[in-house]
């Protein structure tokens, strides 16, 4: 036992040793390659999100390589899965840091925790940083986001604010169905910055933790009662697509008459519809206004994202896309300058950007390009499987 | 004596090449350490993840492999030691400050969970233990002062002063600084005398209590060292950048079981190895994650399917293959004919044994002993029970008659409805069956309670425990302390002499319990009582299963403890046995006293007769 | 009230059936098979393929019934067995159900998605009104196949030879086999009755929570609460630890607030372990604690 434990000892220290020597030789940035990184969970109950945020970045790669590259350099992405979980996503960060790599793509699941980072080891995080809201603006919408973390991304405070002009203007009382999460209550945030501005309050604040890997959340039975007895006849469920198709069906067996609002995944892939099928006609989500009536650009991108990928884009890919074109911009801004200081002042400057999304806009204070102003508020007609603009 | 000159001369030899070995080690150790902190930020990061499981890993392998304490509530302990550094740290304490409390925090309720492994056993343990680890996610999750689901950011690690740049990032050397005093205290124990002792507790609790071993507290020390451990890695894990419940649920706790089991429960190195595959292998098996996955459940089931013993038993198996010659030759000879090697014994045997008529003195006194199992069931009634000091005495009935009972309440292991024992002239009816040792009572036992795991010869130093000083304490850094290996030393060879004036061939000595034949087991446990060098000892149906040879070397034994003045209760069926060997013999049936006195007038008493010996 | 009640025994049923699948495993065998949870999942994902496809909906039940049952007696066979035949002590068997249920789980990621599939409606999308509570004739089916099973299984027990032999060897696994009883045969009977119940599980809830290759975690550790409330010890005590559980959560929701669920059980749970550490439904436990006596009784049973 001792000759093994000595042996197999000699053995473990020269194998840490030799990975620690390999470790210093890995795949990083050249002098003539922009390394941009890539941290999404592609597997998992998000896997679709976040090999679409890989998906459009690629794309978006492709394109600019094909075009001579940054400042005639080549340009890499290299995209990894964080699995949802905040150990892998930190390490990744670590990892791109060493790489030397220029920014990081992500994370939509691991938002807050690389938002964070970020800020701590003062490298730049942007694009599809989770829901936006406030894994960017952890103190609130009134208050300063990261100085690090910028995105592009669908976010809570914009869908919430959409959704709750919606309600203001079609509902006697508002009652919020969310989760205790930064989503959940990014978006209660969001729903609230329209009815203060209106001087009004909704009617019912339900916070309810959902088990939001598989959509089986107990109890949503319980909180019909609540919500009938709030005297509110619209809901907003700020939950997963699963859980808002779960709770439209139970909804529906008690014979309510509630009239459903969503978040920016309801209508942002078919989860929610195929789930819910007839059930769901009538629900209130917002999409991207360019997205509605996409322009040639944007024809285009899809075209192409179907052609190289095999699936049709979402969202998420659109996003991304317009980071890393951002990202572009703002390095030839500084003079081909890549350190984060740099490229941090850039995109504050960045205003009115063409993008697949909008017209982007990063400044000190906003570190979210996707406003209430970029969307168009749709409603779910089962008849057609489509979202058109609600009245 | 020469021989034992010789052998203090090998082991300083011996000594001194392992102090070589193990420099030489520690000096590889930090040699890697320094080319880590070195390295990628990267590599930094992987590496001391799976330090800091290893950490973990050996913690869990301390109270699961060695004291059969499985626990899934150390992602719990784990957490308490990381947020606690991480809150407090963001409120301005002292890093460094943050550590001991880290330790000291989640060693205590360490020590609470222990006190319910007091409670329930096994399973259940490891089901308290798991239910405690889902309070501590959903306290971690539903409070705002944790932050909630998306949890909060750790402390930041202060730099290194100018003066030591040199040596890279001062947050690698520290986690290797706590890994490595993680692993020195696990493996101390290991070495030390303490470790038969652990696996007693593990896996012959009676026998460890009867030798004097203070089981619970002992339970609830491990648990919270091995607790306090894992504090510790908590605290080293707060540095590395954002801490959240997700990252210290149930599975995290399943995780590091599986990381011990896969590498080799109660090994040095399995639990490390254990570590190092579960942390390195997302990162190193590259491919698409769901495939990924898939593998790691295949690699998990295929190993532990093929290799109950995991990595280490493999390896292991491997070097016991290559290494050929290990057939023990004791167990040969054995095997070849002679059923009982018993070896020459010192002491002469006498014809007939001398009947001490003189000493009226009671060692023992048990009156008006009463006790039940079941409300109504009397198993003894009224029973008293005198034994004279320096006799032999026969406990003897038929079945059910309360013999194995009342042994059981003079060794403390059951506590009597009413009456009182005393013992050496102090009361001992109150007390529980570790602390008799102290009075100089020892005891065997009916069946089988050997560590079948260790050694004849570990198992024989389980009886020293008792009268060797603070062995516990030491064991932490056994291996730093010349008088603690003085000590285990000597253990041995009193173990050694008390095997060989019980009569077995020192073949045996080394031999693992679970490949001995059953009448040296017997044996051992008699040499394990004796070497406590007891006034009272208790035998219980010492003779069962042994051969006519092994039993003339216990009458052997027995009258060589009379002449040393030994006070010796017997507990037989043998009664031809009893009443040559007896100086006095007491009768029981059906729990009441028959009769007690001295051999001869029981064996002609009528009653007795009829009760026992007419059937 | 009876809209709490009825809501939670609908989903305590479906807790109840996940924890006596543990339990029947556990009787016969002493493992714990981490996999039950995965169980149901097989069932719930092989529906709702061959739904997708267009197989009529009792085919598709049957077809995962049949794969549930089936994948559990395999785990007897390919994780729990071989490592059950090295020694009964240790937790071997924990690594490798563990790692079966890795598998399962990612195989039917891997085949399905990782996202939320359609499921058949069966009988979820009629509303029943009794008194002023409203429920569903799917949740109804559920409570109804709780109590079925939970019937079923005792006068299975108490009343067949299969029943008193599974019992013997439940309590005594060398004796029972020292006298002829079959124990791998009994083995794989349990582990089939236990995929089994999973799969009716997952039929049963299907329509509610849609399907997802995840779901074998949730309920495998609502299940396993369920298990701890009850009582490890006998299937019929796990049965009513799981509709304890589902009521408790319910009422946790409804009374507390709700974001009770979360804790509320474990709180149960932990008093529980406290008081019974058993279960509350194990043989006279909470009698015992007021009736009977105190001290230690011997552990060695060496009785004269």
């Amino acid at each position: 036992m001792k000759r093994i434990a000595v042996t197999a000892g000699t053995t473990a220290v020269v194998v840490a040793a030799s990975i620690a020597l390999a470790g210093c030789s890995g795949g990083g940035a050249g002098g003539d390659t922009i390394l941009i990184g890539g941290i999404a969970g592609t597997t998992g109950a998000y896997g679709t999100t976040g090999q679409a945020a890989f998906n459009g970045a690629q794309l978006a790669v492709d394109e600019i390589n094909a075009a001579g590259g940054i400042n005639g350099k080549q340009v890499r992405f290299d995209g990894q899965d964080d699995g949802a979980d905040a150990t892998k996503a930190s390490q990744l960060f670590d990892k791109y840091i060493s790489d030397g790599a220029v920014a990081v793509i992500g994370s939509p699941d691991q938002g807050p925790t690389i938002a964070a980072l970020a800020d701590q080891k003062k490298f730049i995080a942007l694009g599809p940083v989770d829901d936006g809201g406030i894994s960017i603006y952890p103190n609130g919408p009134e208050s300063d986001p990261y100085a690090y973390a910028f995105s592009t991304s669908l976010n809570t405070f914009a869908w919430g604010e959409a959704l709750g002009d919606w309600a203001l203007a079609n509902c006697t009382g508002l009652a919020v169905l969310h989760d205790p999460s930064g989503y959940g209550m990014g978006g209660l945030a969001g729903i609230n910055l329209a009815y203060d501005a209106a001087g009004k309050q909704i009617a019912l604040d339900e916070s309810i933790t959902e088990n939001w890997s598989t959509g089986a959340t107990v109890g949503l039975k319980a909180e019909i009662q609540k919500i009938k007895a709030s005297g509110a006849d619209c809901v907003d469920v700020w939950l997963t697509p699963q859980d808002q198709a779960s709770f439209l069906q139970e909804a529906q067996t008690e014979g309510t008459d509630f009239k459903f609002l969503g978040n920016d995944e309801t209508c942002s892939d078919t989860t929610f519809s195929d789930l819910a099928k007839q059930q769901g006609d009538g629900m209130i989500c917002a999409l991207i206004t360019t997205d509605m009536n996409p322009n040639e650009r944007l024809t285009k991108f899809r075209s192409d994202y179907k052609a190289k990928f095999g699936t049709d884009a979402t969202a998420f890919a659109e996003l991304s896309y317009d980071a890393v074109y951002i990202l572009k911009q703002a390095i030839e801004a500084g003079g081909g300058a890549t350190d984060p200081e740099t490229i941090r002042a850039q995109l504050n400057k960045v205003s009115a950007f063409d993008g697949l999304t909008g017209s982007l806009t990063f400044t000190e204070k906003q570190h979210t390009t996707l406003t209430k102003d970029q969307l168009t508020v749709v409603a779910y007609d089962a008849a057609s499987d489509s979202w058109v603009p609600a009245d | 004596m020469t021989a034992a000159a010789v052998t203090a001369a090998g082991d300083i030899r011996r000594r001194r090449t392992w102090a070589w070995i193990t420099a030489a080690l520690v000096l590889a150790y930090f040699g890697a350490t320094y080319g880590i902190a070195h390295g990628t930020i990267y590599t930094q990061g992987l590496i001391s993840q799976a330090m800091i499981f290893a950490v973990l890993a050996v913690s869990l392998d301390l109270v699961a492999g060695m004291t059969g304490l499985y626990s899934l509530g150390h992602a719990g302990l784990f957490a308490l030691g990381a947020y606690t550094t991480a809150l407090l740290g963001h409120a301005g304490w002292n890093i460094y400050l943050l550590l001991p409390i880290s330790i000291i925090g989640a060693g205590l309720v360490g020590a609470v969970l222990g006190t319910l492994s007091l409670r329930v056993s096994g399973l259940y343990f490891a089901i308290m233990t798991f239910i405690f680890s889902l309070v501590v996610t959903v306290i971690l999750q539903d409070f705002a002062f944790t932050g909630g689901l998306n949890g909060t950011p750790g402390p930041i690690y202060p730099s290194l002063p100018s003066w030591a740049i040199f040596l890279g990032n001062p947050l690698v050397w520290t986690i290797a600084v706590v890994l490595l005093i993680a692993v020195t205290i696990v493996w101390s124990i290991r070495a030390s005398a303490m470790y038969p002792v652990l696996l007693a507790i593990r896996d012959a609790e009676p026998f460890a209590a009867a030798n004097g071993v203070r089981t619970a507290a002992i339970k609830i020390g491990v648990f919270a060292l091995s607790a306090g451990l894992a504090g510790m890695a908590g605290w080293a894990f707060s540095f590395s950048g954002y801490i959240s419940p997700q990252q210290f649920t149930w599975t995290t706790s399943v995780n590091i079981l599986v990381m011990v089991i896969f590498g080799g429960i109660n090994t040095r190195l399995g639990p490390i190895i254990g570590a190092a595959f579960v942390s390195a292998f997302p990162i190193v098996v590259h491919i698409d994650p769901l495939v990924q996955e898939l593998i790691y459940g295949l690699v998990f089931v295929a190993i532990i399917v093929f290799f109950p013993g995991g990595v280490m038993g493999l390896v292991m198996l491997v070097i016991h293959r290559l290494t050929r010659r290990r057939s023990g030759p004791p167990l040969a000879a054995a095997a070849a004919g002679d059923t009982a090697p018993v070896g020459h014994v010192e002491v002469e045997a006498t014809s007939s044994p001398p009947r001490r008529t003189g000493s009226e003195e009671y060692a023992l006194e048990a009156t008006g002993i009463t006790f039940s199992y079941v409300k109504g069931v009397k198993a003894v009634e009224e029973v008293d029970f005198r034994v004279r000091r320096g006799s032999v005495h026969g406990l003897i009935g038929p079945n059910g008659s309360g013999k194995s009972t009342l042994v059981n309440l003079v060794a403390g292991r059951l506590r009597p409805d009413e009456g009182t024992i005393v013992a050496n002239g102090r009361r001992i009816d109150r007390l529980d069956a570790a602390t008799r040792p102290a009075h100089g009572i020892r005891r065997t036992f009916q069946s089988a309670v050997l560590v079948r795991d260790l050694s004849v010869r570990e198992n024989v130093t389980i009886g020293l425990y008792h009268r060797t000083p603070n062995v516990a304490g030491r064991s932490l850094v056994w291996p730093l302390l010349p008088g603690a290996l003085r000590d285990h030393r000597e253990m041995r060879g009193a173990a050694d002499t008390a095997l060989q004036t019980a009569g077995l061939a020192a073949s045996w000595n080394g031999a693992r319990v679970a490949d001995v034949p059953h009448g040296v087991e017997q044996l051992t446990q008699l040499a394990a009582a004796c070497v406590g060098e007891p006034s009272i000892l208790i035998l219980d149906e010492p003779l069962a299963g042994l051969s006519t040879r092994e039993i003339e070397q216990v009458s052997e034994i027995l009258n060589d403890l009379r002449e040393r003045g030994v006070t010796v209760i017997v507990v037989e069926h043998q009664t031809h046995f009893i009443f040559s060997m007896c100086d006095d013999v007491t009768v029981l049936a059906a729990g009441r006293l028959v009769v007690s006195g001295p051999a001869e007038q029981v064996r002609s008493n009528e009653r007795v007769r009829e009760v026992y010996l007419g059937q | 009230m009876l809209q709490v009640l009825l809501s939670g025994l609908a989903t305590g049923a479906i807790y109840g059936l996940v924890a006596m699948a543990f339990a029947i495993v556990f009787y016969v065998t002493r493992v714990i098979n981490f996999a039950t949870g995965q169980l149901l999942m097989v069932s719930i994902m092989t529906v709702s393929g061959l739904a997708a496809v267009g197989l009529p909906g009792w085919a598709a039940i049957i077809a995962g019934l049949v794969l549930s049952t089936g994948f559990g007696v395999g785990i007897y066979f390919g994780a729990v067995r071989p490592v059950l035949k090295v020694g009964r002590g240790g937790f071997a068997w924990l690594v490798s159900t563990l790692g079966v249920a890795i598998i399962l789980a990612s195989i039917a990621a891997i085949i399905f998605g990782p996202t939320s599939r359609a499921f058949p409606e069966l009988l979820h999308h009629e509303s029943v009104r009794i008194g002023d509570a409203s429920t569903t004739w799917q949740e109804l089916l559920a409570i109804i196949v709780a109590v079925v099973v939970l019937i079923a299984f005792e006068l299975f027990r108490r009343r067949t030879l299969f029943g008193k032999v599974g019992m013997a060897i439940s309590s005594d696994p060398e004796m029972a086999s020292a006298i002829g009883a079959n124990a791998t045969a009994y083995a794989v009977l349990a582990f089939a009755i236990g995929g089994l119940l999973a799969g009716a599980a997952g039929v049963l809830v299907g329509p509610i929570t849609y399907a997802n290759p995840y779901l074998g975690d949730t309920y495998g550790i609502a299940g396993f609460i369920g298990l701890m409330i009850g009582g490890i010890e006998k299937p019929a005590a796990a049965m009513g630890g799981g509709l304890l559980l589902g009521v408790l959560s319910v009422l946790a929701n409804t009374y507390i607030n709700s974001q009770a669920a979360d804790w509320f059980p474990f709180a149960v749970v932990v008093v529980v372990l406290l008081i019974a550490p058993h279960g509350l439904f194990a043989s006279g436990n909470l009698f015992r604690r007021w009736f009977g006596r105190r001290g230690n009784v011997a552990t060695m049973g060496t009785r004269a």
